[in-house]
């Protein structure tokens, strides 16, 4: 019963946020350029600030490792989001564009955010739904991606692909994700089930009716099938 | 000095628009070029677009973007065709006046080293006097593309925003990026009510010579209760539909065949359009107008509601039969079909049958 009241809920909701979209927003992945070179991508640095997380255990691997360290921590809560999330970095790839000669507008969500004087802000990667199949999803800014660490690289690719989710159960910004991010990803992680379900899983899927992603796939699926990708067959 | 003022204020009225009957069309001036904003923002942003349209002159590009929108849209690439030729009497260019601040959605990357500006301004076409202001100073930096462009955007945003009442124009600058492309070919049909509802927001769709009108009952945005399909082989499948006669050619709502050229008829109210195999259509209650004609030997009354099934060749409608019920001196039959390349009155149907259409000798031919 629960889950049919949340299916209309969420057709209600599509009907009114998908029938007539003016113009695409496109929501960014920000990091922190500082004039001593540090590089800190966004959802880690408000982190360290806010709750004084760390982020160490990152230090020496490639991005690929810190992917996998992602997928292996979120698998430990639900594997089903794990595996969609693995499918998800793929799509990424498929889906990433570099642009080269422009910048990229700052978003509503970033003007809150604190950061130290000799350091900006920045957008590095926007999403945004694509119109037609053709068209590709996520766009990077080149010489600003050029300028990252592994660390930071890998981070704009897990904010990527966990917004998206995010996104298609309704978010309207991704500071819940930049949160929800540094959480799972800090030294200060350990597994347990009601801080994964409360720090983890519920600001991803903002507010986490239920609490695992599979029964979401009926809402969240057809939406991703709008920009090309198939959910994994669970 | 007051006659200074007069004829000053005059002039700057005269080229001043009320906001809820006027479009900006936007360019892109950087440092070596000035580019019609609609191609900078696909292009640029997605390297595997490519401008690939066709022709030396005006009228060869335009001819190129209107054979990709026929196979999207036939009627209005028959209406812009129109349009084409006329505009230019409805152009007027501006030197030194800046046509306003750009306000419209845009996309997220600000370009390096280009500014945008108001290229144009567009009122409906159908109105009287110059409908097009274009800035010539922008408009004589631009190439021979991004000039035709400027007046397909012109041509979508008539409909999309003067008709429509949407409120930006970021959707059909994409289209229009996105048609004059090398993608466009590869979208699959599958998507195509996609774009026509939300890319568009036209209300219309066409098949060849046919342009249906499509109207939600709830008259809502959000409460569409149609369907526009295509098939996988891209014929346009309806369900059931509120349909009126779209008025493409401007001056006539009628649709003729081929094959019975007296015969004509206007599409009227609630109708339903089945797709038929092999490139059948059927079209039920169809309303004739006062010029309906003579089917073979058989002349069909005014305002009558049939149904009928055409089908097409090389773009032309033919009809293929009337299915409706026929009664003809005082006999039932099962419609007019066609026999021998002949229209002739279908089986006489036995016991109470009651026809609606009553038909009547043809004194015309």
């Amino acid at each position: 019963m629960k889950n049919v009241i949340m299916l209309c809920v969420f057709i209600l909701i599509s009907l009114n946020s998908y029938a007539r979209e003016s113009g695409r927003v496109g929501n960014g992945g920000g990091a922190i350029f500082c004039k001593d070179g540090r590089t800190v991508v966004l959802d880690f640095y408000e982190a360290q600030i806010n709750d004084l997380y760390t982020f160490n255990n990152l230090k020496n691997l490639e991005i690929n490792e810190i992917l996998d360290l992602l997928y292996q921590r979120v698998d430990l809560y639900d594997s089903t989001f794990s595996k969609l999330l693995k499918k998800l970095t793929v799509f990424f790839n498929q889906k990433k564009v570099f642009v080269q000669n422009a910048s990229f507008k700052i978003p509503d969500d970033f003007r809150n955010i604190f950061y130290e004087q000799s350091c900006e802000i920045k957008v590095v990667a926007v999403q945004r739904r694509p119109y037609v199949s053709v068209e590709n999803v996520f766009f990077i800014d080149q010489s600003l991606w050029n300028q990252l660490d592994n660390v930071s690289k890998a981070g704009l690719i897990m904010h990527e692909i966990l917004y998206i989710v995010s996104l298609n159960l309704e978010s309207t910004n991704s500071k819940e994700v930049r949160e929800a991010l540094a959480y799972i990803m800090s030294d200060q992680f350990v597994y347990n089930e009601l801080e994964m379900r409360k720090k983890f899983f519920n600001k991803v899927t903002n507010g986490g009716f239920f609490s695992r992603l599979k029964p979401f796939f009926p809402i969240l699926c057809p939406r991703l099938n709008r920009y090309d990708f198939v959910c994994p067959n669970i | 000095m007051i006659l200074f003022v007069l004829i000053s204020s005059f002039f700057i009225n005269s080229i001043s628009f009320a906001d809820d009957e006027v479009f900006s069309i936007f360019a892109m001036d950087c440092v070596d070029e000035v580019v019609l904003l609609d191609y900078k923002e696909l292009y640029s942003l997605e390297s595997s677009f490519k401008y690939d349209l066709s022709g030396n002159t005006e009228r060869e590009i335009f001819d190129s973007y209107l054979q990709r929108f026929k196979k999207f849209d036939h009627g209005r690439s028959l209406v812009f065709n129109r349009w084409f030729e006329k505009i230019k009497t409805k152009t007027r260019f501006l030197r030194n006046v800046h046509l306003g601040q750009p306000d419209d959605f845009f996309n997220f990357p600000n370009w390096n080293n280009c500014k945008m500006k108001v290229l144009a301004k567009g009122q409906d076409i159908n109105d009287e006097g110059m409908t097009l202001t274009i800035n010539e100073d922008l408009w004589k930096k631009m190439n021979l593309q991004s000039k035709v462009g400027l007046y397909f955007n012109y041509f979508l945003n008539v409909d999309h925003i003067l008709h429509r009442y949407n409120e930006d124009t970021e959707r059909t600058r994409f289209f229009n990026a996105l048609i004059a492309s090398n993608q466009f070919e590869k979208i699959p049909y599958k998507e195509y009510p996609k774009m026509y509802e939300e890319l568009l927001d036209f209300n219309s769709v066409s098949f060849y010579g046919l342009n249906f009108r499509v109207e939600s009952f709830s008259g809502g945005r959000n409460g569409r209760d149609y369907s526009i399909r295509f098939n996988e082989e891209g014929k346009l499948i309806l369900g059931k539909n509120y349909v009126f006669g779209y008025t493409f050619d401007e001056e006539s709502n009628t649709v003729r065949f081929q094959n019975v050229p007296s015969f004509q008829g206007w599409i009227y109210g609630l109708m339903t359009f089945k797709y038929l195999p092999e490139q059948d259509q059927k079209i039920e209650s169809f309303k004739l107008n006062k010029t309906a004609g003579c089917v073979g030997p058989y002349k069909i009354p005014y305002q009558a509601y049939i149904e009928l099934t055409y089908f097409l060749k090389n773009d032309k409608l033919y009809l293929k039969s009337i299915d409706s019920k026929l009664e003809f001196k005082n006999k039932v039959y099962n419609g007019i079909i066609q026999k021998n390349g002949k229209f002739i009155l279908g089986p006489q149907l036995e016991g109470e049958q009651e026809a609606k259409v009553k038909v009547e000798q043809c004194h015309e031919l």
